[in-house]
């Protein structure tokens, strides 16, 4: 999406467009779904936090008259993150993720690319690599998930998890530096 | 694994989606819950408003604007030093003489003035206090030590642009005095009036008038200025007395009148005029400007200063202020002239 139609919608999301609103609904749910169940790896919860960051993102807009305003996505994706935040600390079910059987019932049914599953070989690795992102530690995999996943440029990325670009680069090279190591010292064990 | 790999399968989990049922029906009871808190009716007024210029201002951010808004800033200031320099030059320019650098600027912000006053009133007001600023222009270039031709250059250039005011200003007085005849009918009314209160006035600080009719007295406003003389030269003698309550003060010499190396200033004739147009200074302006004019003719360029402060006085009382500062300047002279009177 171009830069001058997330301008605009961001416009008429302020001017209280409810087409305005369907639209951002139907951008955004998707990946701040996937973002959020990445995060704490329960598709329902998932579901209740997209739910309410969409809200929680058609009131900020309404109501926030601070001028700090630079994407939409940004803006949508950083309000995800705090209702993560916030449901962590709310349920303390920090770094008690049911990330795999979560993911493994998922995505064989979802993917549209069932050719690619079918190959065991190739689904093998997938499922590693599912795997060692609930590893990773959770700084990292927000990361991964942005960048990787996401394709979130490093800006933007910077502006959801409010650190500067460097940092958010130095980030990305060790988050993916650290699941690259977790693949490879699973790949020796094996042999 | 390598690397590529790896981005690529995790790439691959964007097929991670919710089931499209659950999409569906969350953002209907998302849109149902923003609508209880907006109208439908509302929302079409808030759209409107919003408008392009949020829109614009949304898409390109608050730099654009500071971008746009800075140099607008930064025009106005230096429109404002520029003007406010202008200002300041002329403030400056004021008190010049000619030959000093900022003469110009004064002559030519007395141009601009008159181009750009309208009212014939103001003008003529105006025409006055170029008059009055010549005459001061004059006695600074008298008083000057040095009694070069350029000099008297200056004071004959000066002379002949204080004769032109005069003469405009006259002018402007007899084209308004045809327009306005039932208002000076008014002013004539008043007359009996003033006159009664203007010699109580004298009446009260200096018994003169009353006690020799061929004395005349300027009163400059201030007692101690008071300035009389006589209206026949040759009864002035060197005789001194002290200036006593029945205002015979004598001439101590009528030649320090003669602070430059102009012939003496001739106050005689003119001072019964002035006397005269003192008392009738708010109603009959032409004639104090005729007089004036008589005075710059005999080179009295004193008289002539007093009686533009006169009728600057009489036209706008407001204006006292500046006559007291060009009224300020006689007292030098009058310090040398002291007091011309007739020798009883």
């Amino acid at each position: 999406m171009g830069k001058l139609k997330e301008t605009i919608l961001y416009s008429r999301l302020k001017s209280k467009d409810r087409e305005a609103f369907i639209e951002m609904y139907d951008l955004y749910a998707d990946k701040i779904y996937r973002f959020i169940f990445f995060k704490i790896g329960n598709e329902e919860e998932a579901k209740d936090l997209t739910s309410s960051v969409f809200l929680k993102a058609w009131n900020y807009i309404n109501i926030n008259r601070l001028k700090d305003y630079d994407s939409l996505k940004s803006l949508v994706y950083k309000i995800a993150r705090n209702a993560v935040i916030d449901y962590y600390r709310a349920a303390s079910v920090q770094n008690n993720l049911p990330l795999d059987d979560e993911l493994a019932r998922r995505i064989p049914s979802e993917s549209e690319e069932s050719a690619l599953e079918s190959r065991a070989e190739i689904f093998s690795d997938f499922e590693l690599v599912r795997k060692k992102m609930a590893e990773l530690k959770d700084e990292y995999r927000e990361i991964i998930i942005l960048r990787f996943i996401e394709d979130l440029s490093i800006g933007e990325i910077a502006k959801v998890v409010d650190k500067s670009k460097g940092n958010v680069r130095v980030l990305t090279y060790r988050a993916l530096k650290a699941l690259k190591d977790l693949i490879e010292q699973d790949n020796k064990f094996k042999q | 694994m390598q690397e590529k790999d790896l981005l690529k399968k995790l790439h691959s989990f964007k097929d991670v989606k919710p089931d499209a049922a659950w999409k569906k029906s969350s953002r209907d009871i998302l849109l149902a819950q923003i609508s209880s808190s907006t109208t439908g009716g509302a929302d079409e007024a808030v759209l409107n408003r919003a408008g392009l210029f949020a829109i614009l201002k949304n898409l390109y951010g608050d730099s654009v604007f500071a971008r746009v808004t800075q140099p607008v800033g930064i025009a106005i200031l230096i429109v404002c030093s520029i003007f406010g320099a202008g200002v300041a030059s002329i403030k400056a320019a004021r008190d010049t003489k000619p030959g000093d650098s900022l003469y110009i600027a004064k002559i030519i912000s007395e141009k601009a003035r008159v181009a750009v006053t309208f009212d014939e009133q103001k003008k003529i007001k105006l025409g006055l206090e170029i008059a009055t600023n010549r005459a001061e222009e004059i006695k600074e270039v008298m008083k000057e030590e040095d009694d070069s031709s350029e000099r008297q250059e200056k004071i004959s250039q000066l002379a002949v642009d204080l004769n032109q005011e005069i003469s405009v200003v006259k002018k402007r007085l007899d084209g308004q005095k045809k327009e306005s005849e039932t208002g000076k009918k008014k002013a004539e009314e008043n007359k009996p009036d003033n006159e009664l209160k203007k010699s109580e006035d004298d009446g009260a600080k200096k018994d003169v008038e009353a006690d020799n009719t061929e004395v005349f007295r300027a009163n400059l406003g201030k007692e101690s200025k008071g300035m009389e003389i006589s209206d026949k030269k040759k009864n002035v003698d060197d005789k001194k007395e002290d200036a006593d309550k029945t205002g015979k003060e004598d001439v101590k010499d009528d030649n320090n009148k003669k602070s430059g190396s102009l012939p003496a200033p001739v106050p005689t004739s003119t001072e019964p005029v002035r006397q005269e147009e003192k008392k009738n200074s708010r109603i009959d302006l032409d004639k104090i400007v005729e007089e004036a004019r008589k005075n710059y003719e005999k080179e009295d360029y004193d008289a002539t200063l007093e009686i533009l402060g006169e009728v600057n006085r009489a036209i706008d009382d407001d204006k006292k202020e500046k006559e007291e500062s060009g009224g300020g300047q006689e007292p030098k002279n009058s310090k040398e002239e002291k007091a011309t009177s007739t020798k009883d």
